[in-house]
């Protein structure tokens, strides 16, 4: 066991609690971050660099950038969320069947999983969003349904898992029955794993969501989004990078500092 | 190699005077952590060639610890520090690593205890014993694949060509073993340090295992044996040093150290060993002074009906090499307030009956009726609601617990048949029942991997007896306990039984705790009850040749019992 740490990783994750603070901030009340209206339009201050006034610059058409980025938190983090949420419980439940089923139902289920994921995630979201058309319901249900494979797969293993641990042959030799079984200690010792998942997930959804947005199949580019700011910013590329730069700095920060807390959440739990 | 060769030699034909140390140890010292206690604590002892030093003591009393100081494998944050430290004449303290690696190996043999993570999976055996070789002498190819040959043949593997191109996964567990010890031998080193060499494995191997580290002695091999089997040191070694807390407590030739203890710690490892005390005497001292010999009634008349009765049970697995028959035919017969002890080597299908007892396996054939009831084979449905009547306790305390759960919380739970983990309602019982088993009712609040092995098997004991049962499968409950702590719950259920009137199935590849703790006992091989009896009959006068060959394979107890003066 090492205990000394050094102090490289505790500043980390002292900046990184910082982001997701920030950010969640921004998410509930994005009126506090940035009074000012990401929608208003000011034809005259279009393409100006930051500067005091104007922090991240302003766009094409002269809206705050940082007043977006700010607003643009909250259905950012909200689609990384929800696709997450999507894909656990796709997951979970795909797992928990492929597990804890009879064996034609596990062989099944493991079959279809592995069919799934020889399909690249984004092509398996794309391919949804082609039928049942763009927009930010479609991309975030088609990135959970993306990701669910890959849950399926580690809680299908942890049910397993856990499944023939002697302290549930105990509780059999208890005589308690199966579905008490699966409630109390099944469910919550894979759950303690699906947690750290979970916050590892998040990040990897909004990647996924901004990508989506980027391509024009999620947020259409008005909107706030850090995706779609990207997609429309990437015209000016050239004279005005902080329309590019700034987004994608937000979606890098806030991916990053989810995953640093999830490893960190998972060190915690190994450890103890 | 051939100068060690010739050094031990020259040792051996000068064994009539007194031969120099081949390992000095003056003062050892070694503490983690700047602040720690030391875990080994001033340390002195030293090894002659062709003699053999048994370091005993309980686990956590620094055996391993000073072993791997050795053969300088403590870790990086260790701080080790002697007056001396000389092995054959060169100090080994200020040892470069690249010294180090000179002497490991090649000169000092290293046998760990656990042979399975020793050996590289991906590897064949007689590559590992191979890289000895090319490591530490010039020999070619064709030499190095006769010297693993020769070694594997020394080490008592049979078709030893055959199992050099095997990799450790397709060894047993006793073959495995002695594959790592020839790839500590294979060098013709002058010291071996044998680290519990025999603890995982069965009597018959054991035997074979011994065999060899007493030939290598003869050979003029000074030899360091580490281990917490009292009697396995009986026979092997020439002489003891007891370790307790970092520290030698009493040191000598073995026949006075272990026929005539002079410390009372050395006294109490003694009297806790279960092969050396007869049913009905409690091992530890104190419940010995409580209560007095226990009676022990002729509890051979079967009459009445039996707590538990096994009739004819079979069960087959279906392995990729073919039908495994774990089960053949076998019927038992417990007596209510009485302990039936199933012995057997691993491998003979002890487990697997226990496992159909407990109604997780169904048999292919045959039945078992739990007092006088149908028991199994029967839907889990209809067992369920007499699942209380029928505990266990498993050798694997901590891993039978659910490890989100406090130990209250798990205590609460079987006293409650699953219904509140919260502690605080049933606090009062939960202390009541910690108290039953001899634990500190403060523990409740305590995770289970933070308790020691003791501990934790007391908790599981705790939880199997919270539904008030009146039968207890206990599958191997102590193998994996120190002597004292082994001493110690085989009392408690000695107690248990008699306040409570459980009968016991216990299960075990111990004969001396088998012993201790049977009324009757039926031995088991290769999936058949090949003799079963009162244990007195069976151990003086075993009928079956395997009985037999059990019986003279383990440990002899006239090794350790104090001579009479």
């Amino acid at each position: 066991m090492r205990r000394a740490a050094s102090a490289g990783p505790r500043v980390a994750l002292v900046v990184c609690a910082l982001v997701v603070l920030w950010l969640l901030a921004c998410a509930v009340a994005p009126g506090l971050v940035a009074p000012g209206d990401p929608l208003a339009i000011h034809p005259l201050q279009g393409f100006e660099p930051p500067s005091l006034a104007h922090w991240f610059g302003t766009d094409e058409s002269g809206r705050d950038v940082f007043t977006r980025v700010v607003h643009g938190a909250g259905p950012s983090l909200l689609i990384g969320v929800a696709a997450t949420a999507i894909g656990i419980v796709l997951g979970v439940a795909l797992g928990t069947l492929a597990g804890l089923g009879p064996r034609w139902l596990d062989f099944g289920t493991s079959r279809l999983l592995e069919v799934l994921f020889a399909f690249p995630g984004l092509l398996l979201a794309l391919l949804f969003i082609v039928i049942y058309g763009p927009g930010i319901t479609t991309s975030t249900v088609a990135v959970g349904l993306a990701t669910a494979p890959g849950y399926a797969r580690i809680v299908r293993s942890q049910m397993l898992a856990v499944r023939g641990a002697p302290y549930i042959e105990a509780e059999v030799v208890l005589g308690r029955p199966p579905l008490w079984r699966f409630r109390r200690s099944i469910l919550p010792n894979v759950a303690g794993t699906l947690f750290v998942l979970v916050t590892l997930g998040v990040g990897q959804s909004i990647v996924w969501a901004s990508s989506l947005s980027y391509l024009g199949l999620g947020a259409k580019p008005p909107t706030a989004e850090w995706g779609a700011m990207l997609s429309a910013g990437r015209t000016y590329i050239d004279s005005a990078w902080w329309l590019t730069f700034f987004p994608g700095l937000v979606i890098v920060a806030s991916a990053a500092a989810a995953t640093v807390l999830g490893r960190t959440i998972q060190g915690r739990v190994r450890g103890s | 190699m051939s100068e060690t060769t010739s050094h031990s030699a020259a040792d051996r034909a000068s064994a009539a005077a007194p031969s120099p140390a081949l390992l000095t140890v003056s003062g050892l010292s070694v503490r983690f952590g700047r602040t720690a206690p030391p875990v080994v604590d001033d340390v002195s002892f030293e090894i002659r060639p062709g003699e053999c030093l048994a370091l005993v003591g309980e686990s956590g009393s620094g055996k391993s610890v000073t072993a791997r100081t050795l053969v300088g494998l403590t870790g990086g944050d260790a701080r080790v520090s002697a007056e001396s430290l000389v092995f054959d004449g060169a100090p080994l303290l200020s040892a470069s690593a690249a010294a180090w690696r000179r002497i490991r190996g090649a000169r000092i043999g290293f046998v760990l205890q656990d042979a399975l993570v020793s050996l590289d999976p991906l590897r064949t055996v007689g590559r590992e014993i191979d890289d000895a070789l090319r490591l530490h002498t010039r020999l070619g190819a064709a030499d190095r694949h006769r010297r693993v040959i020769d070694a594997l043949t020394d080490a008592g593997v049979p078709d030893p060509a055959l199992r050099a191109g095997q990799r450790a996964g397709q060894l047993s567990g006793g073959l495995r073993q002695r594959a790592l010890i020839a790839s500590a031998v294979v060098l013709n080193p002058s010291l071996v340090i044998a680290d519990e060499p025999t603890t995982a494995l069965d009597v018959g191997v054991q035997q074979q295992v011994l065999g060899l580290l007493e030939k290598l002695r003869a050979g003029g091999t000074g030899l360091l044996l580490i281990s917490h089997d009292l009697s396995l040191v009986a026979r092997v070694a020439d002489r003891v040093a007891v370790m307790r807390d970092g520290r030698i407590v009493e040191t000598g030739a073995t026949e006075a150290v272990l026929g005539d203890p002079q410390q009372e710690y050395t006294k109490t490892l003694l009297a806790a060993v279960p092969w050396s005390q007869a049913r009905g005497t409690r091992l530890t001292v104190e419940a010995r002074a409580a209560a007095e010999t226990r009676a022990v009634t002729d509890r051979d008349d079967a009459h009445g009906s039996a707590a538990l009765e096994i009739t004819d049970v079979s069960k087959a697995f279906r392995t990729p090499a073919g039908t495994l028959q774990a089960v053949r035919d076998v019927s038992l017969r417990l007596e209510p307030g009485t302990t039936l002890g199933l012995v057997g080597e691993s491998g003979s299908g002890k487990s697997t009956t226990a496992r159909i007892a407990l109604g997780l396996l169904a048999p292919d054939a045959g039945q078992v009726r739990l007092l006088d009831q149908e028991w199994a084979p029967l839907p889990e449905r209809e067992r369920r609601p007499r699942r209380h009547l029928l505990g266990a306790v498993y050798q694997d305390a901590l891993s039978s617990f659910d490890p989100r759960w406090s130990v209250g919380g798990i205590l609460t739970d079987a006293l409650t048949g699953g219904a509140s983990r919260s502690i605080r309602r049933y606090e009062d019982e939960v202390a009541a029942l910690l108290r039953s088993v001899g634990l500190n009712p403060d523990l409740m609040r305590r995770r289970t991997h933070g308790l020691s092995g003791g501990q934790r098997q007391r908790v599981s004991i705790a939880r199997a007896i919270a539904p008030g049962p009146r039968v207890l499968i206990c599958d191997e409950p102590v193998s994996s306990l120190d002597v004292s702590v082994q001493a110690q719950v085989l009392d408690l259920l000695d107690e248990l039984q008699e306040q409570r009137n459980l009968s016991y199935l216990f299960i075990s590849h111990d004969l001396g705790v088998i012993r201790h703790i049977s009324d009757r006992v039926a031995v088991m091989s290769e999936g058949r009850i090949v003799e079963t009896g009162a244990t007195e009959t069976v151990f003086s006068d075993p009928r079956h040749p395997y009985t037999r060959r059990l019986l003279t394979a383990v440990p002899h107890r006239r090794d350790l019992t104090p001579r009479q003066s």
